[in-house]
């Protein structure tokens, strides 16, 4: 044990003011060149989304041809092939995927349709081999996904709702495989193409060494890793962190990653102290784990130093360090939280009415109530639950329903996460359409 | 204090397990020893190929039976798979080689054990005690044993000095081996083919008992599809007799039965919980709504002492969805003590004792538990605290008498005593 407490403080010991200057400064710099399309090098281009959501397009022109990394959403990948052919009118040869989620792999029916229209031959797409397992996957899972994504990400145009037409058709899937890696020479360049395990199981990066050009995906997205989202499966927190170690070695002077192209140094930090961070997440959740702590706890105790707090490349905005706990914590082990209450559970609405024996629903709302205006709004949702799943009193259902949509209101504005902030106000606007179904 | 009879396991008891310890020969070349894990033994002209070497304790005990059957050097030993039970005793195999001054026999696995191996070696300590949780102690002897003092994995371990991806076939003397990957309990499963012998030697590819996907305790991602994908592969041989990863040697048409009806009960489950989650249905609701077909209810081989169709619905939910359950305020909840406070402000705490002990007395003790953990979570007044602790532990005693799975059963009598103890301490 005495050797993990050193191990943490050899992760985190000396902290260096200038380098958190220069990521701080870095992240300004790249989010301000969000929407804009950039002429890196005079052969290496980057072609913006136009919804600043999906990542950016890496363009590289050759003379036999260009090489296209990512796509874009299905939406908008007209989009970036009318921006790219104001830059050149040679063919696409190879299109890369950096991996296989539809912001990314989504857009290539239009650099398809290009090729077409204008005689080229068909354009080789690039996946790495676990694309075609997730395409078919989505196509399984076709209602949940709509579900899911209408969850926690309300607002987006490109949101896939139930009846969108796209949503389980039109996937192109990949005609060449890669299981480890693959390089390709062309038009003088050398193309290195890396699998990785990190958002997903599929990441490809790419590698130019003539230019020291990385592009690298979702593997640096602008804000903590990823790895747990609570609405998705496993992610792997560990083998990101050695993805992120991987292309800093290669000492890359652009990296096109989810929000834009970082650079040089400055860059390099980013992509360490994510693999810094993830480690220490790693590190601490095993750490806890052999010292037989569940999930409750390790959740409470892992704490993080001020050089993380600071940093905003690892800020929660989008994945949140607590959602990477969870994805460590159940890569080792198995869903018990240490209750043997809960291995075999009663519904949740049946002992929350059990409850209701000893306390009318009216004391627990008017208990939310004041637990609210002491401004302990996480506290009060619990509490309001079990008036909500527990009771069957119509009377009280209405003004229940309407005081917990205002209390996830104020959850979600009182959380960093996007992702959680979203859940809760989907399911305020689903709770105000119920309480307006019922009349009183 | 209560004595509890917590060294249950899927067996029922170590009797039982000893029982289950029977040899067996396919061939007269080919044979089957029988220990927690099994042990196959090819004999060839060019030496001995050992299938699995069971768990480390039983190991010591199938060398010597094998040493009595012949003098024969071991030529290589093929590890289906990481889990202690069927590679701890490599460690004994590759001894009994080096005392008797033959070369060291080649250790061959999927490439992904040896990963296993630096996960065990990386997480020991919650390996450990994930096993006296779910196992109670030690799985044999009958004592328990203090699991802090040692590593989970044994230091003989051997890592495979060869491994492979995909497949992978070789001849030793007569006999052709078929190396062919398969997924399912683990990611690194292999189950061997002899044709000469049209003998399968499975791992844990096959095994009777309901397939143990959504193991509580451990890793989440198991793999259904590919599982019923493997013992369709199996029968599809035909095979002649099949070694199974436990329990006794299978005949051709029990085999085929098995594989064919495991695989098909594994597809059910997948579709079904794939279908309610595409309905917008979060787990709990989904472990409602899933009901065992009337055709598969009684038979042995989907029995549920080990694996149990609530396990295998978690573990289907969990391969393809979060963690989120579907509540928000479960998203970054309270601890569970403060809310169970707050709750205790407004019920009053002696009204949810009185309620507890009501429902244990009306042969309710699942939802007795419910009540009682607010008054355990969520009160520090000592004299509640113990009655409430004391009731618990009766109410777990309770739960214990109505389960069936043994697991489920050693991880409530556990904490049974572990409430007791807390309540003595106070």
């Amino acid at each position: 044990m005495q050797k993990l407490q050193n191990r943490r403080q050899k992760i985190y010991n000396k902290r260096n003011p200038e380098i958190d200057k220069l990521v701080i400064e870095e992240r300004k710099r790249v989010f301000e060149a969000r929407g804009k399309d950039e002429v890196l090098l005079p052969d290496i281009i980057k072609i913006e989304r136009y919804n600043q959501v999906a990542g950016p397009t890496g363009l590289v022109i050759t003379d036999e041809g260009c090489v296209v990394y990512d796509t874009g959403y299905p939406t908008e990948g007209a989009d970036r092939v009318k921006k790219i052919r104001t830059f050149t009118d040679k063919p696409f040869h190879t299109i890369v995927f950096s991996h296989g989620h539809r912001d990314h792999s989504g857009g290539v029916g239009a650099f398809l349709a290009d090729a077409a229209q204008r005689g080229h031959p068909k354009p080789r797409i690039i996946a790495h081999e676990n694309v075609i397992k997730r395409f078919d996957k989505y196509q399984m899972l076709r209602g949940r996904r709509a579900y899911i994504s209408a969850l926690q990400f309300p607002d987006m145009p490109t949101t896939p709702r139930k009846d969108d037409p796209e949503l389980g058709l039109d996937f192109n899937y990949p005609d060449t495989i890669i299981t480890d890696r693959l390089s390709f020479w062309l038009g003088g360049l050398n193309f290195e193409i890396y699998h990785a395990l990190a958002e997903t199981d599929d990441a490809l990066w790419l590698w130019i060494p003539e230019r020291k050009v990385a592009m690298i995906g979702d593997i640096i997205i602008g804000s903590c890793p990823n790895t747990g989202n609570p609405l998705k499966e496993q992610r792997f927190t560990l083998d990101w962190a050695e993805a992120l170690e991987r292309i800093a070695k290669k000492k890359p002077e652009y990296i096109f990653a989810g929000p834009g192209v970082l650079r040089g140094e400055a860059g390099q930090h980013v992509l360490l102290r994510t693999a810094k961070f993830l480690r220490f997440i790693n590190n601490e959740v095993v750490r806890l784990l052999n010292e037989k702590y569940w999930i409750e706890d390790i959740l409470d105790k892992i704490t993080f130093p001020e050089e993380v707090l600071q940093d905003p490349w690892l800020v929660g905005t989008y994945g949140h360090p607590a959602f990477v706990i969870h994805d460590v914590y159940r890569r080792y082990t198995g869903w018990y939280d240490g209750n043997p209450s809960e291995l075999f559970p009663l519904k949740s609405s049946i002992v929350m009415n059990e409850l209701l024996k000893f306390v009318a629903p009216e004391t627990l709302l008017a208990h939310a109530r004041q637990l609210k205006k002491e401004n302990k709004i996480q506290l009060a949702l619990h509490i309001i639950d079990y008036v909500v799943q527990g009771t069957c009193n119509e009377k009280l259902l209405k003004a229940t329903k309407l005081l917990k949509a205002d209390l996830l209101e104020a959850r979600g504005n009182e959380v960093p996460n996007f992702i959680a902030r979203n859940i809760m106000r989907t399911s305020a606007t689903i709770l105000r359409e119920e309480a307006k179904q019922i009349d009183n | 204090m209560a004595t509890r009879d917590i060294e249950v396991t899927r067996w029922g008891s170590n009797q039982l397990i000893d029982a289950a310890m029977v040899d067996a020969n396919v061939a007269p070349d080919l044979w089957m020893f029988g220990g927690f894990g099994n042990v196959a033994v090819a004999v060839t002209d060019a030496g001995l190929v050992i299938i699995d070497t069971s768990m480390r304790n039983h190991a010591k005990q199938i060398v010597a039976r094998m040493r009595a059957r012949t003098k024969a050097y071991i030529h290589t030993i093929i590890l289906t798979h990481g889990h202690t039970d069927h590679a701890g005793g490599v460690g004994i195999f590759l001894k009994d080689a080096a005392d008797r001054g033959d070369r060291p026999p080649h250790v061959i696995a999927h490439e992904l054990v040896p990963v296993r191996f630096d996960r065990y070696k990386m997480t020991s300590g919650h390996q450990l005690h994930m096993n006296m949780v779910q196992y109670g102690g030690a799985i044999n002897q009958g004592n328990k044993i203090e699991y802090n003092d040692r590593p989970f994995l044994s230091p003989d371990i051997a890592y495979p000095d060869i491994t492979y991806k995909d497949g992978m076939t070789f001849k030793v003397g007569e006999l052709t081996f078929e190396l062919h990957h398969s997924k399912g309990e683990t990611d690194d499963n292999t189950w061997v083919y002899i044709p000469e012998r049209k003998t399968v030697v499975a791992g844990d590819a096959l095994k009777g008992g309901m397939p143990n996907i959504g193991n509580p305790f451990k890793l989440m991602l198991r793999y259904e599809t590919e599982w019923a994908e493997a013992m369709e592969r199996i029968a599809g041989l035909n095979p002649e007799y099949v070694i199974p990863g436990h329990g006794p040697l299978l005949k051709k048409e029990k085999a085929r039965e098995i594989c064919l009806e495991q695989a098909a009960f594994l597809r059910w489950c997948h579709d079904e919980v794939i279908g309610l989650m595409n309905r917008g249905y979060w787990l709990e609701e989904i472990l409602g709504k899933v009901k065992m077909p009337e055709k598969w209810a009684s038979k042995g081989y989907l029995a549920e002492g080990y694996g149990c169709l609530n396990f295998v619905i978690h573990g289907i939910y969990n391969r393809y969805g979060g963690w989120y359950n579907g509540h928000p305020a479960d998203l970054l909840p309270s601890r569970r003590s403060e809310i169970a406070a707050e709750v205790l402000k407004l019920s009053g705490v002696k009204n949810v004792i009185d309620e507890a002990r009501q429902l244990l007395s009306e042969n309710n003790p699942q939802l007795a538990l419910h009540l009682i953990d607010y008054v355990v979570d969520g009160t520090n007044v000592t004299t509640m605290r113990k009655e409430a602790l004391i009731l618990r532990s009766q109410i777990l005693d309770a739960r214990a008498k109505t389960m069936t799975n043994g697991m489920v059963k050693n991880t409530l009598l556990r904490d049974a005593e572990a409430a007791e103890q807390e309540a003595k301490n106070l």
